[in-house]
């Protein structure tokens, strides 16, 4: 417990200097920003001084930095992030109905990259240097090389072309219409997925491999256990603490590659928002997405952490 | 050295024959035959990227070569796009965009990360602390998100894509450098250097740095597979580099999806190149990786 704790309190200044950041890259634009959201992406708008003046005191760029940055961590704490300058809605209302379908999608890639990952990492191992152990070998570094908006792509195009698919116009959420909105999500979480399932399958794989070799491995053998329990009961769970880790840094893959992704198949969620808001230089939204990003990634992290500490003993009570 | 192994020949028999370096390269190919293969598909890369006029046979930018949406054939090997560009010409040209920008984020990544791992250990507790605090609040952000960010800020454009690519990767090549950096530190040598009054810069970059580069050497392709995959995403956002240039990311958005009925190969062959071109520096890093650093292998 104590051990959880000490990691819940230190993410506290990583967020701290996360956001000061973020603040300070934001002001380092070249150019006024209220100029440059005025004059447009393609710099045809037009501008007169009293605009600037009015853009500037709305977006309290007229106030000392410091001030600003307490106005804006302070509208974080409160869920308050002002108003989109594209939709003039309140920024947290427009992630309210955005959020779901990220979340979802991020879940549901999560669970195909394991249910992938862990079944041919485990095969990998035990059957190794047989023809199982080189497919899901090849499977796996292509997966690294592969971008999950191509893996996108190219089902697009095989939806298309055998199965007179056609994208989806209007987003369908869970509530409304679960097996529509799973037909939505699949494709896309699956694109993600495989990306994730390429990583923590050469893991599991090499971390088995180690494991198998363990004396406790030998024992549980010479007891005349059969082997399938023998790996999964013996080595699966000692294998996979650095499985775990992985898993949590390949999320920062899940994550930001719910940007691209939701770009490929045109779903409305966080990361299309996020793409929307930069070709609107819509820079406040920007700024507050960028720092949800960062403090969605840490706080997946520490659930990551959770799962170690409850799966290994020895950090729990060291 | 073949002068020096000449001489040697000539004054007489010598004891031990030194290898041609031809001959060491056979022998490192039959021991990694995966880095051999990745090795030769990478100097074909930079080959295609460097000659890209003569292997192009025809001009990217040239709109209506053939008609529009023309399928792969002889005149247009991978087909033509949307406004009748050879796909082939573009894809050829796309090289160069990713090799470039490649090989300054590296540059930029191995570069300060480096300094940053040397200096800040050796700089005293305090200034390791923020500084680490600072690595820990990079790596908190999902790399595609914080070079996003940055893009958003400086603009579309090459160079800028470069430089947001660059930045995100300094923190893995610090924390790297720093943890090498530590290790060495207490070793004799340094303690030498120190008690012979080397100042500290001095130690630092002619002492320390040549003992904690082979970890980077690793880094460095793996980042050229990053920084080209980061590349693709970004272009494909429409946040990097700007049309017309030919960049493969570019290439599979827009109208590439909108035709993908019509002109699937406009959706196959720009993906295609980036997953070989990837794929080569990761085959090229892992092997690199087994014969530095034996401890990793297999893993």
């Amino acid at each position: 417990m104590k051990y959880l704790a000490q990691r819940v309190v230190a993410i506290i200044p990583t967020i701290l200097v996360v956001s000061i950041l973020i603040f300070v890259l934001m002001r380092v634009l070249p150019g006024d920003v209220a100029t440059m959201i005025l004059l447009g992406p393609d710099g045809s708008g037009t501008v007169n001084p009293q605009e600037v003046a009015d853009l500037r005191e709305k977006l309290s760029l007229d106030r000392p930095l410091p001030l600003q940055y307490l106005e804006w961590i302070g509208g974080m704490l409160r869920l308050d992030a002002g108003n989109s300058l594209w939709s003039r809605q309140p920024v947290f209302s427009e992630l309210a109905s955005r959020a779901p379908l990220t979340v979802q999608l991020g879940l549901m890639s999560t669970v195909i990259s394991l249910v992938i990952a862990l079944p041919t990492g485990i095969l990998a191992a035990v059957k190794r240097g047989t023809w199982i152990d080189y497919s899901s070998r090849l499977f796996a570094i292509a997966g690294l090389s592969i971008p999950s908006f191509w893996v996108g792509v190219l089902i697009i195009l095989a939806l298309v072309t055998y199965f007179q698919w056609t994208p989806p116009l209007g987003y369908v959420g869970i509530t409304q219409n679960p097996w529509v909105n799973f037909q939505q999500l699949i494709w896309a979480a699956l694109s993600l997925g495989y990306i994730q399932a390429a990583l923590v399958s050469r893991m599991m794989r090499s971390s088995l491999l180690e494991v198998m070799r363990e004396d406790y491995v030998r024992t549980a053998r010479a007891k005349g256990i059969r082997e399938s329990r023998v790996v999964l009961m013996h080595a699966v769970k000692n294998a996979m603490l650095p499985v775990i880790t992985i898993i949590g840094l390949g999320l920062a893959q899940i994550i930001g590659g719910t940007v691209v992704i939701e770009t490929v198949f045109n779903l409305p969620g966080v990361g299309r928002f996020m793409v929307d808001s930069i070709n609107h230089r819509d820079y406040p939204v920007v700024q507050t997405l960028t720092f949800l990003f960062a403090v969605v990634f840490a706080t997946a992290n520490l659930v990551v952490d959770f799962f170690y500490t409850w799966l290994d003993p020895r950090i729990r009570f060291s | 050295m073949t002068a020096a192994a000449g001489a040697a020949r000539g004054a007489g028999a010598p004891l031990v024959r030194r290898r041609s370096w031809l001959e060491r390269v056979g022998r490192l190919s039959r021991k990694y035959p995966m880095g051999a293969v990745s090795a030769v598909a990478l100097v074909l890369l930079v080959g295609i990227a460097i000659f890209a006029g003569p292997v192009a046979r025809a001009d990217p930018y040239q709109v209506g070569l053939g008609g529009i949406l023309e399928r792969p054939s002889g005149a247009h090997w991978f087909g033509t796009d949307n406004f009748g560009r050879d796909a082939f010409a573009r894809i050829v040209y796309g090289a160069r965009v990713s090799l470039l920008v490649g090989t300054f984020s590296v540059a930029i990544g191995t570069g300060f990360g480096t300094v940053i791992g040397i200096i800040s250990p050796v700089a005293g507790r305090w200034p390791d602390y923020v500084i680490q605090r600072f690595i820990d609040a990079l790596f908190a952000f999902p790399p595609i998100i914080l070079s996003i960010a940055i893009v958003s800020v400086l603009g579309a454009g090459v160079t800028q894509v470069t430089v947001a690519i660059g930045i995100v990767s300094i923190p893995r090549v610090a924390r790297v450098v720093r943890s090498s950096t530590l290790g060495v530190l207490s070793l004799p040598y340094v303690e030498a250097a120190r008690t012979i009054g080397a100042r500290m810069p001095r130690i630092m970059f002619r002492h320390i740095l040549p003992n904690v580069l082979a970890p980077v050497v690793i880094l460095v392709s793996a980042g050229f597979a990053t920084a080209i995959l980061a590349e693709a995403s970004l272009s494909f956002l429409g946040l990097g580099t700007p049309p017309p240039t030919p960049s493969w990311g570019q290439m599979l958005s827009g109208a590439a999806q909108q035709f993908v009925r019509q002109a699937p190969w406009m959706a196959v062959f720009p993906g295609l190149a980036i997953t070989l071109a990837v794929l080569a520096f990761n085959l090229f890093g892992d092997a690199m990786r087994d014969a530095l650093d034996p401890r990793l292998r297999g893993s």
